[in-house]
């Protein structure tokens, strides 16, 4: 009898067990979104995904090493392997303003003592013509490597918005100062003594944002407007992201910083890198894979599944940290998107894979996420 | 002298008939016990443990048999271990732990754990054993991030096993697998059918 009542009380414990520690992910409705993945032609750590005019079009430029660019309209793969401005040199980031494209390239030296290669100097190079001819910016060439240096850009959608940046070190104060790119030259925008004219810049900008009139720096990863026109600053709300809280601001309230007590919500992802608006959606670049929210935001806002592939794609296995949308002003699954993703780790200890890391991207006229 | 030798020879000639008699009886009781005996494969309280290693096609993802390249779920594998009890000699009860996964087709994996009670029908014939099994259980399901569980799983399975000794049987099997998936939201709502195929080796105890 006792063996009877122990089997009893083992299988409800089994069952309970099973019953309330359920959960419920959608598995099978979602692998029949996947699809067939394309031969990437853009593969590698991708840092930027920067917008610039060229000729009167617009033009949207990458870079891996080397550089790409491709028309911001086509939506279809196909980019313009532009190569490297140097050969000796390896483009890590991208930055444009209006009338120049901006590349910060790092020169290896060789360590024998070590045998390897190590980081020697960085050197900021311009470009007038789209990224086709190069020249060394007059300011920064040779920058050590002991001091890496930060080029961004507002990256705005309206064109003369775009204003391009360097926070590099400055030996005169000791700490990281501000310089604003302007072809060869730079002007000084913020220093240790010297602020920026929205007061927002700091030795730890990381990002800024072109918004009603003026350029606002950040701390943060990300930091982008809801502007949807080409030709005028249309953007009425700034947004930024702290960890995985959005904050977001209008334009007749914004002096530069944002309120931590309201406007303000916690979407509970992995920590934001990007963010990209759509009509609909923020579409936001985490430390775990692609996720968007429905606009209006609130406090309460959290993400939600897409109908997309995007998140078999673009998935938890992955680091996002650029993401851009083409026409801010089409709703999500009507325009066309661009994501990037890194992983950190191992292959077999995060389940992502090499073959997966670079440009991904959405064209409203296939419906789904594929390579680039 | 003469009537006695013909006496003994008599006797001894009955005696040799007796013996014979009593030989032929005990022939006969030998080959009764031997009917009684009769070699059956298996008795109740016999035990087996099942190792199994299995191919196993995802059915209703689109694509082509074998391999399935071109559906949703790409052929996968599986690998299966149980331990199974004789309740009488065709008929056993028992429980089964496998591992699977299929690839998709955008190069991640879906990988699923069930947990399957199962009873078996299993007639013999000479040294040859045909089980025929359904079971009942539940699985957890794995996806990306996402993770299923407990997913419910029907599983009918059939095949044929050599018993090549007292301890040892090697066999095919063929099974079907039916995984549903229900959601609050009802359009989620999903189902995956598999079928495997799987040499296994069962050991006797």
């Amino acid at each position: 009898m006792s063996k009877i009542l122990l089997k009893t009380v083992f299988l409800t414990v089994i069952f309970s067990s099973v019953l309330f520690s359920s959960c419920h992910g959608v598995i099978f409705d979602t692998i029949r979104d996947e699809v067939k993945l394309e031969k990437a032609q853009v593969t590698g750590d991708i840092h930027s995904i920067v917008r610039q005019t060229v000729n009167g079009d617009e033009y949207l430029f990458v870079q891996n090493g080397k550089i790409y660019r491709k028309l911001a309209s086509k939506d279809s793969s196909g980019w313009e392997n532009l190569g490297k401005p140097e050969s000796s040199s390896t483009i890590v980031k991208l930055a444009a303003d209006a009338n120049y494209l901006y590349a910060l390239a790092l020169y290896y030296k060789k360590d024998s003592d070590e045998g390897e290669n190590v980081v020697s100097s960085y050197s900021v190079l311009y470009s007038a013509d789209g990224g086709i001819t190069w020249a060394d910016s007059d300011s920064f060439t040779g920058i050590s490597s002991s001091y890496s240096p930060i080029l961004f850009c507002t990256n705005s959608v309206y064109a003369q918005g775009r204003y391009a940046y360097i926070r590099s070190y400055d030996t005169n104060t000791s700490a990281y100062a501000i310089y604003q790119l302007n072809g060869s030259s730079a002007t000084l925008v913020y220093n240790t003594s010297t602020a920026d004219p929205t007061g927002t810049a700091s030795t730890s900008t990381l990002s800024c944002a072109y918004f009603n009139g003026n350029v606002y720096f950040s701390n943060n990863y990300a930091i982008e407007t809801n502007g949807t026109s080409y030709a005028a600053d249309d953007a009425d709300i700034i947004y930024t992201a702290n960890s995985d809280t959005i904050y977001w601001e209008p334009k007749s309230t914004f002096t530069g910083s944002f309120s931590t007590n309201d406007n303000k919500s916690d979407v509970n992802t992995g920590v934001i890198y990007s963010m990209a608006l759509t009509a609909d959606y923020i579409v936001l670049g985490t430390s775990s894979g692609i996720k968007h929210a429905s606009l209006p935001l609130t406090s309460t806002s959290g993400t939600s599944d897409f109908s997309t592939n995007a998140e078999t794609t673009l998935s938890s296995y992955y680091e996002i940290y650029n993401v851009l949308a083409v026409e801010p002003g089409t709703s999500e699954t009507a325009g066309i998107l661009y994501g990037t993703t890194e992983y950190e780790g191992s292959s077999s200890s995060t389940s992502a894979t090499f073959s997966n890391v670079g440009l991904w991207a959405y064209y409203a006229s296939r419906g789904s996420w594929n390579r680039e | 002298m003469k009537r006695i030798a013909a006496i003994f020879c008599a006797f001894a000639l009955l005696c040799t008939q007796a013996f014979s008699q009593n030989i032929s009886l005990l022939k006969d009781e030998q080959s009764d016990e031997k009917d009684l005996m009769s070699y059956r494969m298996n008795e109740p309280g016999d035990q087996f443990i099942k190792i199994g290693l299995m191919v196993t096609f995802p059915l209703n993802f689109g694509g082509d048999f074998p391999l399935y390249r071109d559906g949703q779920l790409s052929t996968g594998g599986a690998g299966s271990l149980g331990y199974h009890r004789f309740i009488t000699s065709e008929i056993a009860a028992g429980f089964d732990v496998q591992f699977g996964y299929n690839p998709t087709i955008g190069e991640n994996i879906f990988t699923y754990v069930p947990f399957i009670f199962s009873v078996t029908y299993q007639p013999t014939w000479n040294r040859l054993e045909f089980p025929m099994t359904l079971g009942l259980g539940f699985a957890m399901e794995n996806y990306l991030n996402r993770t299923y569980f407990p997913g419910f799983v029907l599983k009918p399975q059939a095949g044929i096993f050599y018993r090549v000794s007292p301890g040892w049987s090697f066999g095919v099997e063929g099974d079907f697998m039916y995984l549903p998936q229900h959601y609050d939201n009802s359009k989620y709502d999903d189902y995956g059918n598999f079928a495997s195929f799987m040499i296994a080796a069962r050991y006797h105890f």
